[in-house]
């Protein structure tokens, strides 16, 4: 056997555990393809079928409560999720994370079923039940066998209907936070978010990612309890079903399962006054290999449909997908970084752009160049048809790949209802893309992205890139 | 780049990847292009070229990936690298298989060449089509395309076997950027296809898959070690897309107020369970629900892709993409009795390896 210790591979590249859709930059392939060379036209395919969004139902329950039901799909699996409106938004001052904790409480373990009777049992319908905070609304639900649908909306209703409340439940979930944050905090890329959000967000909520450790101390059971009552409320909460499913069971499961939540105050709505001031932020990670740069400002927000979606078009452009041209130039041209995207972080009425990179240390100047350049180009060149076709594709391809999915769909439509936009939205949204002109891509740009209102944030090695950053401070 | 532009100007989406026993290029796109990257992909087994540019971006580019997972990241290595190279014998099974940046920094073009042409052989690959296209177009268009590329050698593989483990071992390492220990184990797999294959399947339901799972239970629950356990068969992909020596593996970050000794102690008193008590039939009966539920997930990840890659391994592996059909088949014949005596054989302490992952020491380290 021949064993060479210091054998030379091919250049490789590697997944780690569960792939990444490649939605947004973080793809790779080693080597280039052959098709110049050969100069051959690839076969142009037939023509694109007719696409569909999956029809819905939905309805109100008398305490408030809305429901839609979404027959979908060839597995025998449904997705069911309990959506209320209560997150970060709710919390007052010196409440960060609260939302959160009682998510996590309620899991916990209801008045007859403790939180082990809750794994089993869903785990037993092939799913489990998750509870995910976030900044705007708190999801419970799970996917399970589509023959224990009205089972698991029984469960679903103990949870959030019935929680225990228990102290030593809450001591363990500030425990685990604790735990969580110093994990979290070792992360380059937790700094640069933390930091990123708190500029662009100054007092609102949304600025806050991670409570500080003195503040998550200080919860009691009683504070938990009075959240909960407060914001959990039939009049906030909506129940989606997608996937295969006995309706007329599933609708009286629901009825009686939920029927007696009580009405409760209607959902807030609180829109910030993001930052639109150029500023730079630099936070030291000593012999660190990799900076981690964060770049943006404010955008176009999702309720001006049109405006958004010309939006859209031009970020995948300038850095929402693989090919787009921040990601051609600092990673393919340069080699700088492996895997940089740019994104729009929306809420209703809010929309901030920005990209985000990890690059080797002695490029992080350069980088930063790289991405103001093409910044500046999209403002002030047209792009061209074949790009700008491409890109329509691909956004709606990716559209309809989404819609291949129970979760997928799902979210499709709670972001519809959630930033209070029309069925039309969805059944509308490939026209829309298809419309975009080369001149819409640039007036976005031109508009929103303006070296004035730039946020930068850089998580590196001061001693190294103090000197590279010099140009970009604000003077 | 000239491949990611066709593809996603066409409404697709694309990755490719390295693992264990194979590389893959996939992509999803709509219908009506299937000829278009069928003929994309022949195209791209038909040859490389690449010039030395090409290859020193990518080798930036691949740094770069080596410093975001790993150099620059807390844990970096831990579990996925260090458990395979502490617990096997075998060279091809034990280097560092991410990369050494210095190994890659020296790859030459004719390194990536010669690679190129032992391995990328028309006879050393499997071309999957799952969806919704024509069948008889479909096999036209690769007729067209992909039969005129010539038959090649291929490179043989070599020998990857590992001995059986006869004595535990633990490796100790220092972290720069960890906060807090971790601990991984590893123990080798029996053979694929086995029953005990199949066993382990469910055991790693029974003891690692969802909050009613036995180390969820014993290290989160009633020991509060941590929040979280991970672990799995195959860190690179699922217990069916794999050909070689292999780690079912469990790992946890913790609190540094627990010794890795008493970890190990939670750990071999779960596994002990197994070992010596009757599994309950309601046991076996949930693990088989959630494998199942589980299963249907995987034919359905990524527009399809899960199920194209479970196809493509059997092909490759067996020469048997039927063998997808007889999966759940197989896992039904596992009794309580094959789980109990795979258990005492494969989750022996002889059979284990351990990684521990310590923070550095330093006095003023952020808490």
């Amino acid at each position: 056997m021949n064993q060479v210790k210091s054998k030379k591979e091919k250049v490789k590249n590697m997944f780690r555990n569960s792939l990444r859709l490649c939605a947004f930059a973080g793809i790779f392939l080693s080597f280039a393809m052959n098709l110049v060379a050969q100069k051959e036209t690839p076969p142009s395919g037939g023509t694109p079928k007719a696409f569909v969004f999956p029809a819905a139902t939905t309805y109100s329950l008398p305490n408030g409560m809305k429901v839609t039901l979404v027959p979908y799909g060839s597995v025998p699996k449904v997705a069911i999720q309990a959506i209320v409106r209560s997150g970060a938004l709710n919390e007052k001052p010196g409440q960060a994370w609260i939302s959160d904790a009682v998510a996590q409480l309620l899991k916990e373990g209801t008045t007859t079923r403790s939180n082990a009777d809750i794994a089993r049992q869903a785990a037993e319908m092939g799913g489990n039940l998750f509870a995910s905070a976030q900044t705007d609304k708190t999801i419970f639900g799970g996917e399970v066998l589509s023959e224990f649908d009205t089972r698991f909306i029984d469960l679903l209703a103990d949870v959030i209907l019935n929680p225990k409340f228990a102290a030593e439940d809450l001591e363990t979930i500030k425990n685990n936070k604790v735990r969580d944050l110093i994990l979290q905090r070792s992360s380059a890329g937790t700094l640069a978010n933390e930091k990123f959000r708190a500029v662009i967000f100054p007092d609102h909520p949304y600025g806050v990612v991670n409570p500080s450790e003195e503040t998550l101390k200080s919860y009691t059971l009683d504070a938990a309890k009075a959240y909960y009552a407060e914001n959990y409320a039939a009049a906030r909460t909506h129940i989606y079903v997608v996937g295969q499913f006995d309706a007329a069971k599933v609708k009286s499961a629901i009825a009686k399962a939920f029927g007696g939540m009580k009405k409760g105050s209607d959902s807030l709505r609180n829109v910030p006054t993001p930052t639109a001031n150029r500023s730079l932020s630099v936070i030291d990670r000593p012999n660190a290999p990799q900076s981690t740069i964060i770049l943006g400002m404010p955008s176009a927000v999702p309720q001006d449909v049109d405006e958004y979606i010309k939006f859209t078009v031009m970020n995948a452009i300038l850095g929402g997908s693989f090919g787009s041209r921040i990601t051609a130039n600092i990673r393919e041209n340069k080699g700088y970084t492996y895997s940089p995207g740019s994104g729009i972080f929306n809420r209703y009425k809010t929309g901030i752009w920005s990209e985000t990179a990890d690059v080797t240390t002695q490029f992080t100047g350069a980088s930063i160049k790289e991405i103001l350049y093409e910044i500046n180009r999209m403002r002030t060149e047209p792009v061209t048809d074949a790009e700008l076709q491409g890109i329509k594709n691909y956004l709606i391809g990716i559209y309809v790949l989404q819609n291949s999915t129970r979760g997928g769909v799902l979210n499709l439509i709670e972001y519809k209802n959630y930033n209070d936009l029309t069925q039309d939205y969805l059944d509308s949204y490939i026209a829309k893309i298809n419309a975009v002109t080369a001149k819409d891509v640039q007036d976005a740009a031109a508009k929103y992205l303006t070296e004035d209102k730039m946020t930068i944030v850089v998580v590196g090695d001061r001693s190294k890139i103090d000197e590279q950053l010099k140009p970009y401070e604000v003077k | 780049m000239e491949f990611i532009k066709l593809v996603q100007s066409n409404g697709g989406i694309l990755n490719g990847s390295t693992r264990f026993d194979f590389t893959n290029y996939f992509a999803v796109v709509p219908s009506h292009k299937t000829e278009t990257l069928l003929w994309a992909e022949a195209d791209r087994m038909r040859g490389l070229d690449i010039t030395q540019d090409n290859l020193t971006n990518q080798q930036g580019v691949v740094g770069n990936e080596v410093k975001v997972n790993v150099l620059n990241q807390p844990y970096g290595t831990f579990p996925w690298i260090d458990l395979p190279m502490a617990a096997f014998s075998n060279w091809y099974n034990s280097h560092n298989f991410y990369g050494e940046l210095k190994d890659i920094e020296a790859a030459t073009l004719d390194d990536a060449r010669d690679f190129f042409h032992k391995y990328y052989t028309p006879s050393n690959a499997v071309l999957v089509v799952t969806g919704d296209f024509d069948e008889a177009q479909a096999k036209q268009w690769i007729d067209k395309y992909f039969a005129p590329i010539p038959s090649q050698k291929t490179e043989p593989q070599p020998d990857i076997s590992e001995p059986r483990q006869e004595k535990e071992k633990t490796v100790t390492r220092t972290d720069r950027l960890a906060k807090r220990p971790a601990i991984g184990f590893g123990y080798q797999m029996p053979k694929r296809g086995t029953q005990e294959y199949y066993a382990m399947g469910l055991l790693e339901q029974i003891l690692l898959r969802g909050e009613d799972s036995r180390l969820y239970t014993e290290l989160v629950k009633n020991k509060k070690y941590t929040s979280t356990v991970s672990g799995r068969i195959n860190y690179l992909g699922n217990m069916f897309n794999y050909n070689g020596p292999m780690l079912f593996a469990i790992d946890l970050i913790h609190d540094d107020k627990f010794t890795p000794e008493e970890i190990t102690a939670a750990v071999d008193a779960v596994i002990a369970d197994i070992q010596n008590k009757p599994l309950p039939q309601s046991d076996l009966d949930r693990a088989m629900v959630k494998l199942r539920s589980q299963f249907y997930d995987q034919m359905t990840q990524l527009g399809g892709f899960g199920r194209a890659d479970l196809l493509a391994s059997f092909a490759l592996f067996d020469d048997n993409p039927q063998a997808i059909n007889q999966i759940e088949a197989n896992f039904r014949k596992i009794t309580p009795a094959i789980i109990q005596k795979t258990a005492q054989e494969y989750f022996r302490k002889t059979n284990r390896t351990i990684v521990i992952v310590n923070p550095e020491k330093k006095d003023n380290r952020a808490e």
